[in-house]
Order: C-alpha cells, then sequence, then structure tokens
C-alpha cells in the first residue's frame, strides 16, 4: 500500500490541530496505541448535535410507532393495559438515551485496554456458548438465542456484534502492517468465522449474516488484502446452498418455507406465507399516505409480531409509501453522518468502531425492511429504535454513545 | 515520510467506506424503496382489496318493504320486523359466558333443545350458527332484557333483524300480488312488478374484525341507514276480487273445469283492473302449500314409480334419489301452475267474444251497417274450399237478418263474411290497433305475446277463422281491453294494476299509471256495438248474465281448443264478456273457463252465470243502482220483516209494507205472532206465501214438506211444483224471464224435508247454445 501524496491532506489537518512534536515524541517504539486521548479532539464540550438529533428523532418517531403497533396486542395479551408495551420500551429508552450521553464521555480507547478487550471477549462468548448449551433458559421459535440474568432478559448475540467490532477494529489498530499479510487475513476471518459460527448453531440465521455483514465491512476498510476478502465473500456465498440441508440436519425445517413466502407470498396465505402476505397487504393498504397514525388494521391479530418484527409493516399500512421512505431516510442520513464520523475519526480504532456501529444499526434496518417489503425471505430481524425490545435498544444507544465519544475526538467542525 | 504504523485511518480506508461500503448499503436501500414503492403505491389496489376481504365484516339492515294496498287503502301485503337468533359458541367462550346459562336460556325462550345447543356449544370454532328464524318481538325483547342482566356479549347470541311479509287476506288476489322469497326480494306480482319501489334500500354495518374475529373498535363501524321501501296502491278492490274469486271456484267445481278459470274486472275508461283472478289461487302466507288433491296426486306419482322400479330390481339409493327427483320436479310445476296468473300468461283462442272486435271493425271502415242482412241458410260457409260451419249446424236454423241477430245467434257465416269484407291487410291493420298484435304493457311480470297469423302470409281462410276467434291466440286480458275500445268511445286503454305509488311520508311518487292509448273507432261505432250488445243480454226477456233493473252488454264465446285435442275428443274454452252499465260502461268484465268437463261447457251456460252472480255482487259496491221497471220491479225479491210479537192486522200492514201481497198462512189461534217462516230478514220473492204461526204448539207440530226434484223445469213449472209442496221459490239467475229458461240447481237437496214456507232458491240458465 502507497499513501504518500494523497495523505497531505489530512496530515496537514493533524498538523493543524495537534502539536506535532509531542506526539511524536510521545508515541511508543512498540506501536502500541496510546489509549490517552487525542489532546486537541478531546473536548468534553464538543457533541455530535446531527448524530444525536437524527438519533433521537428515530427514538421518538420509533416510540410512537411502537405505541401504534402495539397496543392492540398489548390489550390482548396483557389485559386490556394497551400501554404495556410502550411503557416498558419508554422506560428502556430514557435509561438508553442516558446511557448514550453519559457513554459519548467516555474514551472510546478504553477498549482498548487489554483486560477490558480480553474481559469483553470472554464473558461473550461465555454467554454465546451457555446459549448454545440451552442455559439460557427462554426459547423462542425453535431456537435458542435469549439469555435470562436476574430479570434481564437479552440476546448475548448482540454484545457479540459489538464486541466482533471492537476485535477487528483493535486488530486494524494495533498493527496496520501485519493485516495485510496472509495471516492478518486468516485472524481476521476467523474473528469473523467463530462470530458467525456461535451463532448460526443457536441457529440464528439473520444474526449470522448481520454479523457477516459487519465482518466483510470492517475487513474491506481494514487493510486486509482485497483478493481476500473477495474469496471470502465468494466462498460463503458458494456454502449459501448448503444451509437448508444444514439447519434441517440441525432440526429446523422451517426455511423451505421462507423461500416459497419469498417466490410467492399468496401460495399459502393460511400457513406457511402467511407472515410476509399479512406483511404486504399491510403496506399495500398504506398506498402514498397511509391510513392515518393509528388507523393501522393489520396490527388487529392479522400481521403477526406487529410491534416486533414487522414494525414496519405497521408504519407503511398508516403513513404509507411516504412514512416508510422517511424511515429509510433517517436510518440513510444515520448512515452517513456514521460514516462521517469514521472517516474523521482520529484513528483507526475509531474509524473501524465507527464504521461497525453505524453498518451494524443500518444492516439491521434495511433487513428489517428488506424482510417486511419480501425483497428478502423472510428472516427475524428486528428495526433499531422501532421494534419492541428493551436491551437491544439499550445496547443499540450505549453504541450511539461511543460512536458520540469518537466524534467528539474526531477532526470535525 | 509514510507511515504505516500511523494510527490514523489512511485514504484508502476511507475511499474503501465512500466507494465500497457506503454505495452497496445505498445501492440496497434503493432496491428496498423500489420494493416498497412497488408494494404500496403500484400494487396497492390488489392489497387493499385483500385487506378488505379479510378485515371487513358487515351486516345488512333490512329495509322495512313497502305495503300494497287495495284501492281502498285495505291492507294486502305488510312487512314487520322480525328477528333470526345467531348463536355463536365462539363469542360465547370468547367472552366466558356461561354456556350452560345460554343453553337453558334459548331453550326456555324459543323451546329449543338444550342437549343441541350444548352440542353447539363445545364446537368454539363456530361463529354463526342460526338457531331460530323469524321470531316475534315478545321473545326478542326477552332475550335482550335477558342478555343485559346477565351480560352476554352481543355476538355471543345475536339478534339480527329481518322482515316477515305477512298478507292478511290469504289467497285473496294471490295470482296478482305475488309472494316474497327468504331474501325479502319479490317473486311473482306486484311483489316482483314493483320489488324495486317496494324493495326500498338495505343498510349496511360495515365493521372490522381482527383475525379472530372481534371487532376492532367502536371507531371503524360504518352504518348507512336502510331506505324504507314505498308503499303501492292497487287498482283491485279486495270486495269486487273476492266476488269474482268466490264466483269463479264455485263454476270450476261445478263444472269440473281441468284447466282452471280466470276473471278480469276492469274499469274500461281508465284500464284500472279491479278484480283479476285465477282459480284456485293459493295461500300467500304459504306459497309452496298444495291443495290436498294434489299433495295426494304426487303421492300417487310417488307410489307408481317405486313399483315400477322394484319390478326392475332393488330399490338402490340411486334409483330412490332418481324417483325424489321426479317427484321434485312435479311438485315444482304444480307451484309454478298454481302461481301463474292466467289472465296474462295463457294464451287461448278467443271464439265468439271476439266477433264483437270483428264487427266494430266493419262498422268503422263502414263495411257493414247495423242493418246489413246475411245469409246462413247452408249453415256453413266455404271459404277457399275450405267449408267452416255454423255452430248451428245441424240445428233449427236462424236468421241472421241484422247485426244485432247475427250477434245473438252468433253466426259464424255472416261473420266470416264480415270479416272477408274487410280483407288481410285492413283486417290486420285494426289487429295491431286493438292492441293485440303487442303485450299490453300492464305493470305485471311474465305477461305473454300473443300469436299472431302471419300478415303476408294470411290466407282468406286464416281471415275467415280469425273472424271468428278461432286463428289468433291473445291472453285474456287482450281481450277484454280491445272489448273495451269497442264500447267505451272507441279508446285503447292501458290495463294497469296500480293506482298510485306513494313513499312512508304519503308523498306521491307516482300515479296515473294507466289512461288512454289511442283511439280506434268512433264514438257512433262504439255505441252501435253498446247497443248491439245490450239487446244481446237482453234477447228473449233476458239470458243468463242478465239482471233486472240493469242494463247489461255482452257476448258470450266457446272457443274450441283445436291446438290441444282432436276432432273427437274436442276440448273448449268458454268465456263470457260483459260491461255495465249498457249506455255508459263503468265496469267490464271478462270471466274464461278453461276445459270444463261438465255436461255443459258453452260460455253462456259456465262463464256467463259467473259474470251475472259477481255483476249482481259487486253494482251496490261500484255504485252502479237498479232502474226498474213496474214488471221487473214485482219481480224483485224483498226481504221478510220481523213479525213476531205483532197482531194480525199489524202483521198484514209489515207484509204489505215489505211488497208481500199474497196472504200469509196463518198456523195456531193465539193473539200474537211467534214464529214466521222463512224467519225475520230472509230474502224472498215477492209473491211469496209465508206462513206464520200464532202459537207453539201449531209450530212444533207442523208437517214439513218434501221438497220436489225441480231439475230440468221451466220457470212456471218449477214455481208450481214448490208452491204446491207448500215451499217458496225464489228466482235465481238473468235468465228468469226468458222462456227458454230451465232449472239448473237447487240450493236444498230434493227428497229433503223442510218446514212450510221455506224459500227453495232455484237458478235458472238458458241454453241457447254459444249465441248468447
Amino acid at each position: 500500500m502507497n499513501m504518500p501524496s494523497a495523505n497531505t491532506r489530512s496530515h496537514r489537518a493533524v498538523k493543524a490541530t495537534e502539536p506535532k512534536p509531542s506526539s511524536r515524541h510521545r508515541r511508543p517504539p512498540v506501536r502500541k496505541p496510546s489509549t490517552a486521548p487525542a489532546q486537541s479532539g478531546w473536548r468534553l464540550t464538543k457533541f455530535d448535535i446531527p448524530l444525536f438529533l437524527v438519533t433521537i428523532v428515530l427514538a421518538v418517531f420509533g416510540l410512537g410507532m411502537l405505541l401504534s403497533a402495539s397496543w392492540a396486542y398489548a390489550a390482548r395479551e396483557h389485559s386490556g393495559d394497551s400501554y404495556f408495551y410502550f411503557r416498558n420500551q419508554m422506560m428502556f429508552m430514557s435509561v438508553g438515551i442516558v446511557v448514550m450521553v453519559v457513554i459519548s464521555f467516555i474514551n472510546y480507547r478504553l477498549l482498548l485496554n487489554k483486560w477490558v478487550l480480553f474481559i469483553m471477549c470472554g464473558v461473550t462468548v461465555a454467554m454465546m456458548l451457555a446459549v448454545l448449551f440451552g442455559a439460557g433458559g427462554v426459547t423462542q421459535g425453535g431456537a435458542e438465542r435469549w439469555l435470562k440474568i436476574g430479570p434481564i432478559t437479552f440476546q448475548p448475540s448482540e454484545i457479540l456484534k459489538f464486541a466482533m467490532i471492537v476485535v477487528i477494529a483493535w486488530m486494524a489498530h494495533r498493527n496496520p502492517e501485519r493485516i495485510k499479510t496472509t495471516f492478518g487475513a486468516i485472524r481476521v476471518a476467523f474473528v469473523v468465522g467463530f462470530s458467525c459460527m456461535l451463532t448460526i448453531l443457536q441457529p440464528h440465521l439473520s444474526g449470522t449474516v448481520i454479523l457477516f455483514v459487519i465482518g466483510i465491512s470492517l475487513m474491506s476498510i481494514s487493510g486486509v488484502r482485497w483478493p481476500y476478502t473477495v474469496l471470502i465473500i465468494v466462498g460463503v456465498l458458494a456454502l449459501i446452498p448448503l444451509i437448508p440441508p444444514i439447519m434441517e440436519a440441525a432440526g429446523y425445517s422451517y426455511s423451505d418455507a421462507r423461500m416459497l413466502s419469498w417466490r410467492d407470498p399468496t401460495a399459502d396465505v393460511q400457513g406457511d406465507t402467511f407472515q410476509t402476505y399479512q406483511s404486504l397487504v399491510a403496506i399495500g393498504s398504506g398506498g402514498w399516505f397511509g391510513l392515518g397514525l393509528g388507523e393501522s388494521r393489520q396490527k388487529f391479530s392479522y400481521l403477526p409480531a406487529s410491534h416486533n418484527d414487522f414494525i414496519f409493516s405497521v408504519i407503511a399500512e398508516e403513513l404509507g409509501f411516504v412514512g416508510g421512505m422517511l424511515v429509510i431516510l433517517l436510518f440513510v442520513v444515520f448512515i452517513l453522518r456514521g460514516f462521517y464520523i469514521a472517516k474523521r475519526a482520529p484513528d483507526r480504532f475509531g474509524m473501524m468502531l465507527a464504521t461497525g456501529v453505524t453498518v451494524q444499526i443500518g444492516i439491521q434496518a434495511f433487513l428489517n425492511i428488506a424482510v417486511a417489503t419480501n425483497t428478502i425471505p423472510n428472516t427475524g430481524v428486528s428495526l433499531p429504535f422501532f421494534s419492541y425490545g428493551g436491551t437491544a435498544l439499550l445496547m443499540q444507544m450505549a453504541q450511539i454513545g461511543v460512536l458520540l465519544n469518537i466524534s467528539r475526538q474526531a477532526r470535525i467542525g | 515520510m509514510k507511515s504505516p504504523l500511523s494510527q490514523s485511518p489512511d485514504r484508502a480506508m476511507k475511499l474503501k467506506l465512500t466507494y465500497i461500503v457506503t454505495l452497496l448499503l445505498l445501492a440496497f436501500v434503493l432496491l428496498i424503496g423500489r420494493k416498497l414503492y412497488v408494494t404500496s403505491v403500484v400494487d396497492a389496489d390488489d392489497f387493499r382489496t385483500r385487506a378488505n376481504s379479510q378485515q371487513l365484516d358487515s351486516f345488512t339492515i333490512n329495509a322495512n318493504r313497502g305495503t300494497i294496498y287495495d284501492r281502498n287503502g285495505k291492507i294486502m301485503a305488510q312487512s314487520r320486523t322480525v328477528w333470526n337468533v345467531i348463536l355463536s359458541p365462539y363469542d360465547v367462550k370468547l367472552n366466558e359466558n356461561n354456556p350452560e346459562e345460554i343453553a337453558e336460556m334459548l331453550s326456555e325462550v324459543l323451546g329449543l333443545d338444550y342437549d343441541k345447543m350444548m352440542k353447539l356449544m363445545n364446537e368454539p370454532e363456530r361463529r354463526y350458527e342460526v338457531v331460530a328464524r323469524r321470531i316475534e318481538r315478545k321473545e326478542h325483547d326477552k332475550i335482550v332484557k335477558w342478555k343485559a342482566e346477565k351480560e352476554i356479549a352481543l355476538y355471543a347470541v345475536y339478534l339480527m333483524e329481518d322482515t316477515l311479509r305477512h298478507y292478511p287476506n290469504d289467497k285473496s288476489a294471490s295470482n296478482v300480488i305475488g309472494f316474497t322469497n327468504y331474501e325479502n326480494d319479490g317473486m311473482y306480482g306486484i311483489e316482483s312488478f314493483y320489488d324495486d319501489q317496494l324493495q326500498g334500500l338495505d343498510g349496511r354495518l360495515v365493521m372490522l374484525r381482527d383475525a379472530v374475529g372481534r371487532t376492532m373498535a367502536n371507531e371503524y363501524e360504518n352504518r348507512f341507514d336502510a331506505t324504507d321501501g314505498n308503499n303501492v296502491y292497487m287498482t283491485v278492490d279486495v270486495s269486487l276480487q273476492h266476488y269474482l274469486e268466490k264466483h269463479l271456484e264455485a263454476a270450476v267445481h261445478q263444472h269440473n273445469v281441468a284447466n282452471r278459470a280466470t276473471g278480469i274486472m276492469m274499469n274500461p275508461n281508465t284500464g284500472a283492473i279491479l278484480a283479476m283472478a285465477t282459480t284456485l289461487g293459493y295461500n300467500l302466507n304459504e306459497p309452496t302449500e298444495l291443495t290436498e288433491a294434489q299433495e295426494q296426486q304426487l303421492k300417487e306419482i310417488e307410489d307408481k314409480l317405486t313399483n315400477e322400479a322394484k319390478l326392475q330390481g332393488e330399490i338402490t339409493k340411486k334409483v330412490k334419489k332418481s324417483i325424489d327427483g321426479k317427484v321434485a320436479k312435479e311438485r315444482s310445476a304444480m307451484w309454478e301452475q298454481q302461481w301463474r296468473n292466467k289472465a296474462i300468461t295463457e294464451l287461448y283462442f278467443p271464439g265468439s267474444v271476439f266477433k264483437v272486435v270483428t264487427a266494430a271493425m266493419a262498422l268503422e271502415e263502414k263495411e257493414i251497417t247495423p242493418q246489413t242482412s246475411y245469409s246462413c241458410h247452408n249453415q256453413y260457409v266455404e271459404v277457399a274450399g275450405t267449408r267452416i260451419h255454423c255452430w248451428a249446424y245441424g240445428r233449427s236454423g236462424h236468421d241472421p237478418a241484422n247485426l244485432t241477430l247475427a250477434m245473438r245467434h252468433s253466426c259464424n257465416p255472416a261473420f266470416i263474411n264480415i270479416g272477408s269484407r274487410l280483407g288481410t291487410q285492413r283486417f290486420y291493420d285494426y289487429l295491431d290497433a286493438f292492441g293485440l298484435t303487442d303485450k299490453t304493457g300492464i305493470d305485471l311480470p311474465a305477461e305473454a305475446g300473443s300469436i299472431v297469423a302471419n300478415r303476408e302470409r294470411m290466407s282468406s281462410v286464416d281471415l275467415a277463422m280469425s273472424s271468428i276467434g278461432q286463428t289468433n291466440k291473445i291472453t285474456p286480458l287482450q281481450m277484454i281491453t280491445a272489448y273495451a275500445a269497442c264500447i267505451n268511445g272507441g279508446y285503447l286503454v292501458q290495463p294497469h294494476m296500480v293506482d298510485r305509488i306513494t313513499d312512508n311520508d304519503g308523498n306521491v311518487i307516482q300515479d296515473n299509471l294507466g289512461g288512454v292509448r289511442r283511439q280506434i273507432l268512433s264514438a257512433e261505432t262504439s255505441a252501435i256495438m253498446r247497443e248491439t250488445l245490450e239487446e244481446v243480454v237482453k234477447a228473449n226477456g233476458g239470458t243468463n248474465a242478465y239482471i233486472s233493473g240493469y242494463r247489461i252488454g255482452g257476448k258470450s264465446g266457446t272457443s274450441e281448443k283445436i291446438d290441444e285435442s282432436t276432432p273427437g275428443n274436442m276440448r273448449y274454452v268458454s268465456s263470457f264478456a260483459a260491461f255495465a252499465p249498457a249506455d255508459n260502461p263503468q265496469v267490464i268484465m271478462l270471466v274464461v273457463v278453461d276445459d270444463a268437463r261438465g255436461e255443459q261447457y258453452y260460455g253462456s251456460q259456465v262463464a256467463a252465470p259467473v259474470v251475472s252472480a259477481v255483476f249482481r255482487e259487486s253494482f251496490p259496491h261500484l255504485e252502479i243502482f237498479p232502474q226498474y221497471t213496474a214488471e221487473e220491479q214485482a219481480l224483485q225479491d224483498t226481504l221478510m220483516p220481523n213479525l213476531i210479537g205483532r197482531s194480525e192486522l199489524e202483521m198484514i200492514s209489515d207484509l204489505n209494507r215489505a211488497g208481500l201481497l199474497e196472504p200469509p198462512n196463518i198456523e195456531g189461534t193465539g193473539k200474537r205472532v211467534v214464529h214466521t217462516v222463512p224467519e225475520a230478514g230472509a230474502p224472498l220473492g215477492r209473491a211469496s206465501t209465508v206462513v206464520v204461526y200464532f202459537d207453539d204448539d201449531s209450530y212444533q207440530n207442523a208437517i214439513d214438506a218434501v221438497v220436489p226434484d225441480v231439475h230440468g223445469m221451466s220457470v212456471t213449472q218449477a214455481n208450481k211444483a214448490l208452491t204446491d209442496a207448500g215451499l217458496n221459490i225464489r228466482f235465481m239467475g238473468g235468465a228468469v224471464a226468458n222462456v227458454n229458461a230451465r232449472a239448473m240447481s237447487m240450493s236444498v237437496q230434493p227428497g229433503e224435508m223442510l218446514p212450510k214456507g221455506t224459500i227453495v232458491e232455484v237458478h235458472f240458465i238458458v241454453d241457447e247454445g254459444r249465441g248468447g
């Protein structure tokens, strides 16, 4: 890799903001990255208003739609308490916003700390294994994905995503030279592969796909040589036909139905294609401007998980194509801002971390919408900020907190 | 200068982030956005339809069907609200209502089987079980009250409104009114023809239901109120209808009629139908009920088929099914027949009644005058080599010296002659003018169109046969309409059943449905026809249609059913058409008796007495009053005065005042009258000799008289026979003054023992063949 003249601008930017000599002087010979904040970028008062705003808009919008989408179901399942899900979600969201703001003050380089890193990875892997071997105690839809600790139920795979992002970012940051080598590529591929394996064994196909997409995204910018990245992508794509038999061997046989309802959602509306069909009926009912806020009819038991995986369908039904596009555009704005922050991150770790967190939230949103619109076969992905799920929301807010902290230290403005 | 260990992200990383990751994500966004657009905008209609079909649930709110009245505002058909009871075991379970309690209530209030209800309750996937149909308000109120007390969910036991059509007069005008089916759609008659008016607009309660069938929320409920149907006032007068039906039915029984009879009574000046009947009708409240004889007939058919099948082998399920099918087919044929309105749906040869129309055409065209004479010496006429006999062929001759005589004798050669004077083209022009080539357009469904000889190919034989009513098949309604034009001043009127339609606030929506369509004949022609036809009825002191004191014109007809029977076994249609008063017709009536198989079958014998009887009862109702000559006055009936408690002198004066001038037979020795025969109030002839008892003993010990058989006797003979036996005769029938009249029926059986002085009604008819 050569980067000489093209880098001038960023160097100049560094020069402009960083007292160069001291920085050079303090750089350790062992190329150990500093855990101290970059002097000039680290300002407590600096706060990424655009990212914060789009987050808050998404959160409030999401909360409102959750109320609309869930009240009918809540009234039924919780003896007339229409606000059951709304209340819970609001609680988590309030906590989440506080957590986000607090984390934005905590230097993200703390994650480079060996102990922090090891403990995080160890605990994550332990939890994943616990779930895998049935210690979680919560089964949903034939798969073991949830872990229950005290009053809190959560998916360890949510934490695994973040842990994987941190580990790959750490690799890219720690030794930018080694990552260009075959060994470096294998190391990254191993991290991604290991994460995916832990997840797919649950089996949690959508989680695996998300991990893979995050992994590939990070890999492609990390410095891993592109032939390796392409090789991995091609290899995984070649493995796809093997997934159904593997799933089947593991005792899960619902994949065929997913393919069926993808190709023809009207094939078996009472059975296999029910979810997809009802989702399309909801979206189709909306037209350009929808039936009006709160006016969804599909949420009355027609649409399964209307407050969860298929909340987007309720949005499109109530607010129409315009409302649906608004949601998509909000996520696009979020992603562009996230990448903007990533590109101006003070170091590779920050950039990788910002990219990973952004990709994670973005890809999850788009996969969810793609499922709701039947762009891809049905797989259970929730819509960040919108779908019901306290711990997931908390995790997302916390990660945006990290993003906000990177932004504080970035060369922005 | 380059620092591979640099902590800062290098340019390559940034470029990759921008051009690979960002662009790939945005590409994915485009893919999703496109799919969202296609689903929510392009295919929106399809999905919305699918959404509605699963989400919307609606109930019909039945509009109240309009009422049908007769011309005087008497109710002929009326709807009332009833309820269907719908049980939803699903909602019972969903709302945690007590199934035992509900089943108990249903069995208590509606008499339903408790165990059966409980069985339904055990199938919670059921949501719509109609457990009782058309319950009345009393039961409905009970259930509603009970539901409120026990807090039963709305849809657990749902009371759905329905309407029930009720016909207070059961059978009256059944073939005209028609009935409604279970969907409250009009079937047959006025109910069918004016269905759009009567039906109103059903309302609808649309609501959204969730995937498991519960209503979503109240604000989605959309109520479209029902608009009640309009009310229809018929031109029919239920009293006249009753008279017509009564006498038609009597004639059908008396003459063993094979193919029913029909009668129409119409205002000749407006076309308003005053009565229209087809025997034997049916009960509008139970339209599928057949007569016992018909049920018996069906049973016989079934037995016959079963026996036949037994000879072929075992009765398998398949064979049984085929037999049942055949019987069911028979049954629906019977239904179809009893529901049909013969007056407008069945064609017949009008026969001699049509001669009225032939004569009117020729008079109008000045081809004949009332004085034109015809020849019938040979009692047949040859037309293009075909010999057509007069009805009197082989009997004593008659001389059609003028129109009145030709009409009275109903002379075929005379009318064939009249027809030939017109020629085919002019004859046909008049068929068109009289509306005989077209439907009348009456406001009733299923009117039949006539079958008329082809204009271009009409031969002279066709013309000859048409002139005497034996070629063209028309409906009775067409006949009476054409006939009316001959006597009402020459106008073709629009026959109609409905006078006006009003909405529920009494506003008239539609009226003047009848009226004159066109003038065909001059007033002069019409006047000649009226005089001629009055002479026909008055002939020889009165024919069977004559009623003393009234001016009646009429013509009989006995047509051969040449297309449905063979010369050796000829079947006839007997008809009579008359109008009154002859100088200013207010009512015209046609009676058609199809295939009388008794001894008599001439129209003058079978149909004319019906017309006479109906007219007699109807005239007071129609405000047509008699004007008697002194001679007629003497023959008129009077009423027996109440003589009980009167002295002898008082009694004589009372009798005189009543017009009973014959001295009474006085029995017993008391001072005051204790008993009379006949009793007070009975109608009797003025020449009757009443018996008066002055003490009880004489009454108790009085010797009864034996009723002599007077059948076939002349008026004088019958009078003498009964008077000699100590009984009184009451003359019935229009032909009493006719020397040829003979007693046809008696009100009591010969040989019966009756107190002396009892009135015996004897019906006389005159046998003049087809000619009036």
